[in-house]
């Protein structure tokens, strides 16, 4: 795995699919109702911030990852439970991931077929990709994700062609004031889909040109924050905001409005194209992120030696998590969100900043003097 | 061995922390949402079961493989 590489092109259009994963088919920040796509745009602006503070801390620590340098950072004692802790939060993500895509599945295609016979031959294209390593995912990406964008143009096309779409449904623009954005984007949003991109971390030694991680991130944050707000904008217009935030797959809602001369019509395999390659893009990085960490951590020799337990781990966890799709959404966006995410994509992130510059500044004035 | 600690320990913490999402969430103690995280499935749980067993094995024949080696 050390001699493996990926190009900055290849880090922007990861961090594209990753960010649009699994959001792009969930909605997010719909609780500023039709203002929900001014809201996803202010947690891009966050976002880039989060990405920033993620890179300063490569910049300081160059050719390690995320793993290899909590340890430098808190010491020994409470760098392994950190590291270890960071670990096992990507595991729990990618099966977060993995029960959504699955949900998405049954709820569209599949409603006989038990859940964990899909999450189990997903788990194994996962794993399958995983086992080539981050520079074959990364040339896979490349491929997947002009189709997304190719299938977005011809939702909006076809919606445009069967007359749902209803600017009126976006209007009046603040009508609440900027209050009910605020609080769609402050943590929700911010933490979840942008603050996940902690888990580039791992990725950024594999970068061919280090020195352009932070403007290829940004611009990837930039578009994929265009792309989120311009869908849910189109969700909501379509549905309106009421209808579309009591949706669980808003975007699934709205493609099955498609119908163009009642002829062309059931087009809900692009959100289920959109929802596959998005999450599985976002669930192999999560493992892949898992695997780099853990054998360097453990020192094991074979990272592929970790595919099959990690695979097992996160497929018992996707079934396991929540007895019921309604019980796992909440977990997700009301529990989840202040114990796990903003800990370890915000606070410590930004703690270990803090120490790394103050230990700088010490020792250059230890140097001086 | 070493590879079937790291397993065996990133399984513990990675359902301790689903387990602490169920405390919480429903706002039982440790015991009852360790229960709850294992309430009966059939077919799911027969799956996990038989899932760890294979990951046992391989494993184990990884290791095997590696001492032969040595």
């Amino acid at each position: 795995m050390g001699k493996e590489q990926i190009c900055p092109r290849q880090l922007f259009m990861l961090i594209i699919s990753f960010e649009l994963g699994t959001t792009i088919v969930l909605g997010l920040g719909l609780e500023a109702k039709q203002d929900a796509w001014i809201a996803i745009l202010l947690a891009t602006m966050v976002g880039l911030l989060l990405y920033v503070m993620y890179t300063q801390l490569f910049r300081l620590f160059p050719g390690q990852t995320l793993i290899q340098f909590i340890p430098q950072v808190f010491g020994k004692v409470l760098g392994f439970p950190l590291s270890l802790l960071y670990l096992s939060f990507f595991i729990y993500l990618a099966a977060r991931d993995l029960r959504d895509l699955a949900e998405l599945i049954i709820d569209a295609f599949l409603p006989q077929t038990p859940l964990a016979v899909i999450s189990l031959f997903i788990i194994l294209v996962i794993c399958y990709a995983v086992f080539h390593g981050i520079e074959v995912v990364g040339r896979v990406n490349e491929v997947l994700l002009p189709i997304v964008l190719i299938m977005l143009v011809l939702m909006t096309i076809l919606l445009l062609a069967s007359n749902k779409i209803h600017i009126t449904n976006l209007q009046p623009v603040l009508g609440e004031g900027i209050k009910p954005i605020i609080k769609a984007t402050f943590p929700l949003a911010v933490v979840f889909p942008f603050g996940e991109a902690v888990v580039f971390g791992m990725f950024f030694p594999y970068l061919n040109q280090p020195s352009k991680a932070r403007a290829t991130g940004l611009a990837a944050f930039l578009v994929s924050g265009i792309i989120i707000s311009y869908t849910t904008a189109v969700n909501i217009a379509v549905l309106n905001a009421d209808i579309a935030s009591m949706a669980t797959f808003p975007l699934l809602a709205t493609v099955r409005l498609i119908d163009v001369g009642q002829f062309i019509q059931r087009f809900e395999i692009i959100a289920m194209f959109l929802m596959f390659i998005g999450a599985f893009i976002k669930i192999t990085l999560y493992f892949l992120g898992v695997i780099i960490g853990a054998s360097s951590m453990f020192r094991l020799p074979n990272h592929r030696s970790l595919v099959v337990p990690v695979g097992l781990i996160i497929f018992t966890s996707s079934i396991y998590i929540a007895s019921s799709f309604p019980e796992h959404l909440e977990e997700g966006l009301k529990i989840a969100v202040p114990i796990l995410l903003i800990p370890l994509e915000l606070i410590v992130p930004f703690v270990m900043l803090l120490i790394a510059y103050v230990r700088k500044w010490y020792h250059s004035k230890i140097t001086n003097t | 061995m070493k590879l079937f600690g790291v397993f065996l320990l990133l399984c513990v913490v990675t359902f301790a922390i689903a387990i602490l999402m169920d405390m919480v969430a429903l706002d039982v103690p440790f015991q009852e949402a360790l229960a709850y995280f294992w309430e009966p499935r059939g077919l799911e749980k027969t799956m996990v079961i038989i899932g760890f067993l294979l990951t046992t094995g391989y494993i184990l024949i990884l290791g095997l493989r590696r001492k032969e080696k040595q």
